[in-house]
């Protein structure tokens, strides 16, 4: 059965990418001294997702670093060894590399080997580092496995568990790898990942052989990733060390005993964590029981007819017993010594499996409960056959199975495991256990595995319910459906379009209202039902563009953490207005010059712990990142409290450079200075920052938006840099205003209020600027006419309104005409044709089909300072 | 400036038979003519809305169907013909590079094609049309025309259309 996995690579890709975000953000988070297991452990079934994931679509390099991640992980989520600091740079390093790897196989490019081995060598090394801490633990253990089956079978349910069971994964992927992985493949994309890799790890050991080692590390290497955990010492003669391949374990002692004698050789499934948990069942070959008892549970099925009794016994865990007791009894008496215990044992692993299993039923691509329900009986039917099978032995497997070479398929169908199980069980039952001990285990551990199968069989039914491959293409058309990619003009297109429909709506309007309602019901009728219509059609058309910040927001607690761990800094980001929306091609173009800001923030404005005690302040500094919408503008600030910016050392700077400066520069004029290109005040080159190069482009980038950069600073309290970009298209909702013949659209947020002014309330301070007494405050007023320099039909305050508006923080009372009425209008740039006008932030095209400006009120308020600061006689500013 | 006759010449011999075509327009007394490729339409003045702050030959901007268009004045700019606007006033929409503007011009009088040859370069001289902005001089049924160079003309900095700071942002 040839089946084409790529169909489902960007399925992979996707999910993937998915799950290294949670890991990050995870890891993020994780507080080092305290982890909350509950993250730890989602981190490490992202990971493991990952690992069984690109198994499973060949991206084995991928598959190598996450094996070793796990690894740690595992370790750590079991409190065997505390999370460090390297350890959460260590995970976020490799998820990086992930990352990069991901990238390079969606664009069909080599990924970096050199990036990859290099994580994989320091996750090795923290591993190291986390064994040896436990170092002490490990060989009693994995000696005492050997001898006290019941404590492995406390194990095994543990193990059980979807995300952190080593155990029975590699049991499960002996299965699957040795079997066949055709028909893994097949449901691989359905079920979740985290339980097959297709590759498996072997604990190889066997005493130095000689000079000819290089060689066989080499021929190894071919083979699959080759991880080197001891070599020969003082303390052990013997070469230890972990492969990780889709070889069978028969291949790999065929290449090592052409070296090593077969006598001393040791090769067993690695245990994910070897940490002390080696070993459920001692089921390696002969060959190996005398030396290396303490490791290795179960063997593969090639070895299958060559091993001993024991290792066909083991088989027999995968079995499918997920049948109630009593017809479990059956296989359990056939199962000659099986003792009590298995039974006994039995519904506790059931039990203590069946909840840890089930929180992993939410991964994959298809978690529908729905889709789940119907097929998750069904094949619990199927596999309860399949118990039956295994109970009854031969007979039942041949009538259930008989298309030939299906025995190779393990608990992925709905019959194969009738004549896996049955098999097992047959050879189990036919050769008759000659170890009470190691058979009773082996039963034991079915459930796990059976319950295990059957979800993983649930899980895949529900997806691919028929076996046929005629269920793969609707699979991928529902995924496909859940998204689409479109190409950004289109989409412009698109939002143009509408722009225009709604606006021919409102002229449509327009003139209805000119005609005799009455006489021409109808029409208004459909007219009103047509402004619905495109209201509905405007709102979802612009909602395809609008993301929310947190998009770009989302990466820098990555950046300033790593950025702070380089500086030895102490720095805390927080982070306001994420849900704040905005065009996507904007958030696209912001991310560099947010992050250029917030390196520079770091490296530049917050100093260094010791530094901020000499000043008095926290040890922690803080960089504050907002976003918000402020009169018609998107704002993003990045604030720091840091040292601030020195404004002698950047007007020598500038002097230097030749830039025309004056000492007595107001201070704005001399901040803007570092957008200069080449402008660095910084003392010595860092690999942070102080080249000069960035500040000028983070200027281009958000002039090339229509935006604009503002600085603040006081020296010793910290800076503050915003970004106030445009609304370049969103809808406003606005308040008409009129001045003259002319009408405004004043942002409806920046609106408090309005009201026909009492001349009781209005003031004027030295008899210029005037007043306006509103809420117990005083507030100027702007007459909006005299500052556009437009006629405005009233001059006196009783006859016209006076609204009351506020933009960051300041309040003002704007003096026009008259109130129109409340709209929502489609904001078009006044810059495409024309250039920016002060006070304005963009223009609309009213129903009428004239052009109304919309009104920027922090930019009024700005013009209306700087207009009385020129006066000389008035004290308003 | 010959050079920049040649340049805006067809370089095809068919080109240089032809000639380019021009759209002739009047200014006061004056004749007035721009490469036809870069006018995008002729429509009539109205529904202006004032921008606040603006050089007086700024009239504002319109909705030319969906987009917003600033309308220039020419007559105010340079100073010829009165300034009047009823509904003969005539607006001139030109195309230039990504802009659109819109020019008001007392009448558009015809299109013509003019050769290589008939077009002559002009003399220095100050006027309120800076020479720069002429391409040449042609005359045409007595008349003689002011060949602009519009693109040049309205990309200036005197007609404060082009925001500087954004196009040669630090």
């Amino acid at each position: 059965m040839s089946f084409d996995l790529s169909q489902f690579n960007q399925l992979f890709f996707e999910e993937t990418a998915e799950h290294l975000t949670t890991m990050e953000s995870l890891m993020l988070n994780m507080d080092v001294q305290n982890p909350d297991m509950d993250d730890m452990n989602a981190v490490f079934r992202a990971a493991h997702s990952i690992k069984g994931n690109s198994g499973t679509f060949g991206f084995n390099d991928m598959t190598a670093v996450t094996h070793e991640l796990e690894t740690l992980l595992d370790l750590v989520r079991k409190g065997e060894t505390a999370l460090t600091d390297a350890m959460v740079d260590v995970t976020l390093q490799a998820g990086d590399v992930l990352g990069g790897m991901l990238a390079a196989h969606q664009n069909e490019e080599e990924p970096d080997t050199e990036l990859a081995d290099a994580v994989i060598k320091e996750l090795n090394r923290q591993l190291e580092l986390a064994q040896n801490s436990n170092a002490g633990a490990v060989v009693p253990d994995s000696i005492a496995s050997r001898s006290m089956i019941l404590e492995p079978e406390s194990n095994s349910a543990v193990f059980g568990s979807p995300a952190s069971d080593p155990g029975a994964i590699n049991s499960e992927a002996i299965d699957s790898t040795a079997l066949s992985s055709v028909e893994l493949e097949t449901f691989a994309p359905d079920y979740t990942p985290s339980e097959t890799p297709l590759t498996q790890s072997y604990i190889v050991r066997f005493p130095a052989p000689g000079d000819e080692l290089d060689m066989l590390f080499d021929s190894l290497k071919e083979l699959g990733d080759l991880t080197i955990i001891d070599a020969p010492s003082e303390n052990s003669q013997d070469w230890l060390f972990s492969i990780q391949t889709d070889s069978s374990k028969e291949d790999l002692k065929d290449l090592i005993t052409f070296m090593v004698p077969e006598e001393s050789l040791s090769i067993d499934e690695e245990l994910s964590a070897r940490d002390g948990s080696f070993g459920f069942f001692e089921a390696v070959g002969t060959e190996s029981i005398e030396d290396e008892l303490g490791y290795g549970f179960f063997d593969d099925l090639d070895n299958f007819a060559g091993d001993t009794e024991e290792s066909s016994d083991d088989d027999l865990g995968y079995g499918f017993f997920d049948l109630p007791e009593d017809e479990l009894a059956d296989p359990s008496v056939e199962c000659a010594d099986s003792d009590a215990i298995s039974r006994e044992a039995l519904p506790a692993s059931l039990s203590s499996e069946m909840p840890v299993e089930a929180p992993d039923l939410g991964y994959g691509f298809f978690d529908d409960e729905d889709d789940l329900s119907g097929p998750t009986v069904e094949s619990i039917d199927s596999i309860g056959d399949g118990g039956e099978g295994v109970g009854k032995g031969k007979h039942k497997e041949e009538n259930l199975n008989a298309p030939e070479g299906q025995t190779e398929f393990d608990g992925y169908g709905f019959f194969e495991p009738v004549k896996d199980s049955g098999q097992h069980n047959n050879s189990a039952t036919t050769q008759e256990s000659k170890s009470s001990a190691v058979a009773g285990s082996a039963v034991r551990d079915k459930p796990v595995n059976a319950k295990k199968t059957n979800i993983r069989a649930a899980k895949a039914e529900s997806k691919a319910l028929p076996q046929s491959k005629g269920a793969s293409p609707a699979v991928k058309n529902n995924a496909t459906e859940s998204s689409i990619r479109v190409s950004v003009e289109k989409v412009d297109q698109l939002i143009n379009q509408v722009g225009e429909l709604v606006i021919t709506q409102a002229m449509l309007a327009q003139m209805a209202s000119e005609v005799d309602p009455i006489l021409h019901e109808k029409m208004a009728n459909g007219l009103a039902q047509l402004e619905r219509n495109t209201r509905d059609l405007q709102d979802s058309v612009m909602s395809i563009r609008m993301m929310p910040i947190s998009i770009v927001f989302s990466r820098f607690p990555r950046v300033v953490r790593d950025l702070a761990g380089k500086l030895d800094k102490k720095v805390k980001l927080e982070m306001l207005g994420e849900n704040t929306e905005l065009d996507r091609s904007m958030i696209e173009k912001l991310t560099d010059p947010l992050t250029h800001l917030i390196r520079n923030s770091l490296d530049h404005g917050v100093e260094s712990p010791a530094e901020r005690i000499a000043a008095g302040k926290e040890a922690t500094g803080t960089i504050l990142l907002r976003a918000s919408h402020q009169g018609g503008n998107i704002v993003v600030e990045v604030q720091d409290d840091g040292a601030g910016l020195n404004r002698e050392r950047i007007l020598s700077k500038a002097q230097e450079k030749g830039l025309p400066v004056t000492e007595t520069m107001p201070d704005a004029d001399v901040w803007q200075l570092i957008f200069a290109p080449g402008f660095s005040t910084a003392a010595e080159v860092t690999d942070v920052s102080g080249r000069g190069v960035g500040m000028d482009v983070v200027k281009r980038n958000i002039t090339s938006l229509g935006g604009r950069l503002e600085i603040e600073s006081v020296e010793g309290i910290g800076s503050r840099i915003s970004i106030r970009l445009p609304l370049t298209l969103a809808i406003l909702d606005g308040l008409q205003i009129a001045l003259g013949d002319e009408i405004y659209i004043i942002p409806l947020t920046s609106i408090i209020g309005s009201m026909q002014p009492d001349p009781a309330d209005i003031k004027t301070v030295s008899g210029e600027g005037a007043v306006i007494f509103v809420r117990d405050e005083y507030l100027p007023i702007i007459k909006l006419g005299e500052l556009l320099n437009m006629p405005a039909a009233f001059d006196d305050y009783q006859q016209g309104i006076m609204i009351i508006l506020e933009s960051n923080g300041k309040r003002v009372g704007l003096f026009v005409d008259d109130l129109v009425g409340q709209s929502q209008v489609v904001i078009k740039s006044l810059e495409a044709n024309y250039r920016k006008v002060d006070g304005v932030s963009g223009a609309t095209i009213l129903g009428t089909g004239r052009v109304a400006l919309i009104l920027d009120v922090s930019e009024l308020i700005g013009m209306h300072k700087k207009r009385t600061k020129k006066q000389p006689n008035s004290i308003l500013a | 400036m010959s050079e920049r006759i040649v340049e805006s010449q067809d370089n095809t011999e068919y080109g240089r038979l032809l000639g380019q075509e021009y759209l002739t327009f009047s200014l006061g007394e004056e004749h007035y003519a721009v490469d036809i490729l870069k006018v995008q339409e002729i429509r009539g003045y109205g529904a202006v809305t004032k921008i606040a702050n603006a050089p007086l030959f700024i009239k504002g901007v319109i909705n030319l169907r969906g987009v917003i268009v600033p309308i220039i004045d020419l007559r105010i700019k340079f100073n010829l013909g009165e300034a009047s606007y009823n509904e003969f006033t005539i607006v001139i929409v030109l195309n230039l590079e990504d802009r659109v503007v819109g020019m008001v011009v007392d009448g558009v009088s015809d299109v013509v094609s003019l050769a290589g040859e008939q077009i002559k370069n002009p003399p220095d001289f100050s006027a309120n049309f800076d020479s720069e902005y002429i391409l040449g001089l042609a005359t045409v049924d007595d008349h003689m025309l002011i060949i602009a160079d519009i693109e040049k003309l309205m990309s200036s900095d005197e007609m404060a259309l082009i925001d500087k700071t954004r196009t040669d942002a630090i």
